[in-house]
């Protein structure tokens, strides 16, 4: 799965960087515009085509299966989602209400069964950084349509 | 070397109560603002420059001057306990720091980081004080040929990073690709998928706490607590005066390193007087001489006390060479010591040759403030890690989602942008992948503080000598370092070449 996913993101990179490259391309018009994104993509290239020989190579050679551990990344994916979702809602809900929400989820999905743990600690935190954040340094954090 | 007359009227200066306790408080401010992800050193000292209105100058220039000392370790502090560096010069002590937190040596790692910090200050306060005239001439003399040079001594670092060459040098790459992204040298945006928000680049704050802090809860998300040992089982679990000790270790331990520390502190303050070079740049060259000079570099990586000796002492010396540049050139050698400048204007001072010539007094009382502020920072920084150590043993059910809302407001309050969130999630996940394939996410890193520099000093070297190229060469800085670049890259081919016929070696037999 190793050399799977190197491959993968080895084609990220080149793909990416020629995606970057060409629009570089075109807006510059004279040598210098463009010589060390030139310089930079081209060893980016090199190195891609190093890589990936390398990683065909231990494929065949290994038969690496390809299936994917998903149970050991529920988790993270999970969380991936919880954190985007929490993201996506801050301009809606507001930033303490989200904060809220997102915290309190969060810890009880990890097992936390005792409210002063799931209620209270982000009461207090969200707390200090309401002083901290809105009071003292006089920030204005994103309110949404409720708080 | 030093004018007599000049630094006994300084010392005057210096001492009044109030002088004093502005250093206190300014410390105890900055060490608690240092600490919190997203809020830099420079945004510390530029949130103070309005109360420092109502002091008198040297009260002012003094207490923000603190603030930038104490902040630049605050960094360190999350760095070490929680892999999220404070500040980019703190990217280099989460190498060692981290591991070692995880292994339950949080106090004893915050204690090396802290005398690291102490006499990353004198060494290169010691350094300036002697030798600031001279070194400043020297830096003069950097145009940029030279800056180009030092960039690439920077970028050389990707080569010597653990791991596999190949895989350090791909992620350096394309770091140093993404780096570029924004205004090019035309002025036009480029690889910005019309964000304004990424006109300047990609923001070194949210991009470092992304790759390092964001990734790394993917990874603890799967765990129950974030120290390996049981917290009993620890000498800090059975009283203050255990704790105590712990953290006395650590101060020990960075006193017996004493010759990592006065190299690291040099490095720091030389590459802290060239302009825009950071702190950053300074922490990792530091680390990475500190473990290349090593006997046995085993370790570094995965908890060795002398990483976080060298990136500690260097992140807190490059304070004093970019204070030398503002006060000798009134040329801010970064962005908090750009802050410093307005308060010198601010309050009537025009730091660069005109104030060295004619209130070398005042000179003289800033640069010996510092030592103070390096032991009243001693004093408070033991009593804030006696607090701030105890939060590894909280449960990560508590701990991953508060690091996270930290996180975020953190990164938003830089700019007031949910779009810095979203970068540092993004990049987030970029680093949990780079980490699963086991790619040095410190390469990336370097590669983007890199990125923008190396193009910029390209295109001024091109547009100076385009047509003349010969004329680069009888630059002798320039040659020297050009031989520098060379033998790095020489050195570490021969490395990479003997380590992996030792791995064969090993495979075979």
């Amino acid at each position: 799965m190793k050399h799977i996913g190197n491959v993968v993101l080895v084609l990220f990179f080149v793909g990416y960087g020629a995606f970057y490259y060409l629009e570089v391309l075109s807006q510059a018009s004279r040598f210098e515009h463009h010589a060390m994104i030139t310089f930079i993509f081209v060893a980016l290239a090199i190195l891609a085509l190093i890589s990936l020989v390398g990683d065909v190579r231990a494929l065949i050679k290994n038969k690496e299966p390809m299936g994917f551990a998903w149970v050991s990344e529920k988790k993270p994916i999970v969380f991936l989602v919880a954190m985007t979702l929490y993201l996506v809602f801050i301009p809606v809900l507001g930033f303490f209400l989200s904060s809220f929400i997102f915290f309190v989820s969060i810890a009880v999905w990890m097992g936390s069964r005792k409210w002063k743990e799931y209620f209270l600690v982000p009461v207090v935190m969200l707390g200090v950084v309401y002083v901290l954040f809105i009071v003292l340094l006089g920030q204005r954090i994103t309110s949404g349509f409720i708080v | 070397m030093i004018q007599i007359d000049s630094f006994l009227d300084g010392v005057n200066l210096l001492f009044s109560w109030r002088v004093m306790l502005f250093i206190l408080i300014g410390i105890i401010y900055g060490v608690i603002m240092g600490a919190i992800p997203g809020i830099s050193a420079t945004l510390a000292i530029g949130l103070m420059l309005a109360p420092s209105a109502f002091m008198s100058p040297m009260e002012a220039i003094i207490f923000l001057s603190s603030v930038y000392t104490s902040a630049v370790y605050g960094g360190g502090v999350t760095a070490t306990i929680f892999n999220i560096p404070g500040a980019p010069g703190a990217v280099a002590t989460t190498f060692d720091g981290y591991p070692l937190t995880k292994q339950g040596k949080s106090n004893y790692v915050l204690g090396i980081g802290l005398i690291s910090s102490f006499l990353g200050v004198l060494i290169s306060y010691v350094v300036i004080l002697l030798f600031m005239q001279p070194l400043g001439l020297f830096v003069l003399k950097f145009g940029p040929p030279e800056m180009m040079m030092v960039v690439l001594i920077a970028l050389s670092i990707i080569g010597l990073v653990d791991g596999k060459f190949v895989k350090s040098m791909l992620a350096g790459t394309f770091g140093l690709l993404i780096g570029t992204i924004g205004a090019g040298p035309l002025g036009a945006p480029r690889g910005t998928f019309g964000f304004h928000q990424l006109y300047d680049g990609i923001p070194l704050a949210p991009a470092v706490i992304g790759l390092f802090a964001v990734s790394e809860l993917f990874f603890i998300i799967k765990q129950k607590s974030l120290v390996t040992s049981a917290p009993q089982d620890l000498p800090s679990s059975k009283g203050p005066v255990l704790f105590l000790k712990e953290i006395f270790s650590g101060i020990k331990e960075g006193l017996v390193n004493y010759v990592v520390c006065i190299k690291s502190g040099i490095i720091g303050v030389l590459i802290g007087l060239l302009p825009a070079a950071g702190s950053s740049i300074a922490s990792l060259i530091s680390y990475s001489q500190a473990k290349e000079s090593a006997k046995d570099s085993s370790m570094f990586g995965k908890g060795d006390p002398r990483g976080v000796v060298a990136s500690e002492t260097a992140n807190n010396a490059s304070e004093a060479g970019a204070m030398a540049t503002t006060l000798a050139f009134g040329i801010p050698g970064g962005g908090a010591a750009a802050v410093l400048l307005s308060a010198f204007l601010m309050h009537g001072m025009i730091p660069g040759p005109y104030l060295v010539r004619d209130s070398m007094d005042v000179v003289y009382a800033l640069l010996l403030s510092n030592f103070l502020q390096a032991f009243v920072l001693l004093i408070v920084g033991v009593v804030f890690i006696y607090y701030i150590a105890r939060v590894v043993y909280v449960p990560l059910r508590i701990l991953i989602p508060a690091i996270f809302v930290m996180t975020v407001i953190g990164t938003y309050s830089i700019i007031g942008s949910m779009a810095y969130p979203i970068i540092a999630l993004v990049l987030g996940l970029l680093g949990y992948f780079l980490r699963k394939l086991e790619y040095p996410i410190v390469s990336i890193v370097l590669g983007l503080i890199l990125g923008g520099m190396v193009e910029s000093e390209f295109f001024k070297m091109y547009r100076m000598y385009s047509g003349n190229w010969e004329e680069v060469f009888t630059r002798p800085i320039f040659g020297v370092l050009v031989a520098c670049v060379l033998a790095i890259w020489l050195y570490t081919l021969i490395k990479k070449v003997k380590e992996s016929k030792r791995h064969e070696r090993k495979f075979v037999n």
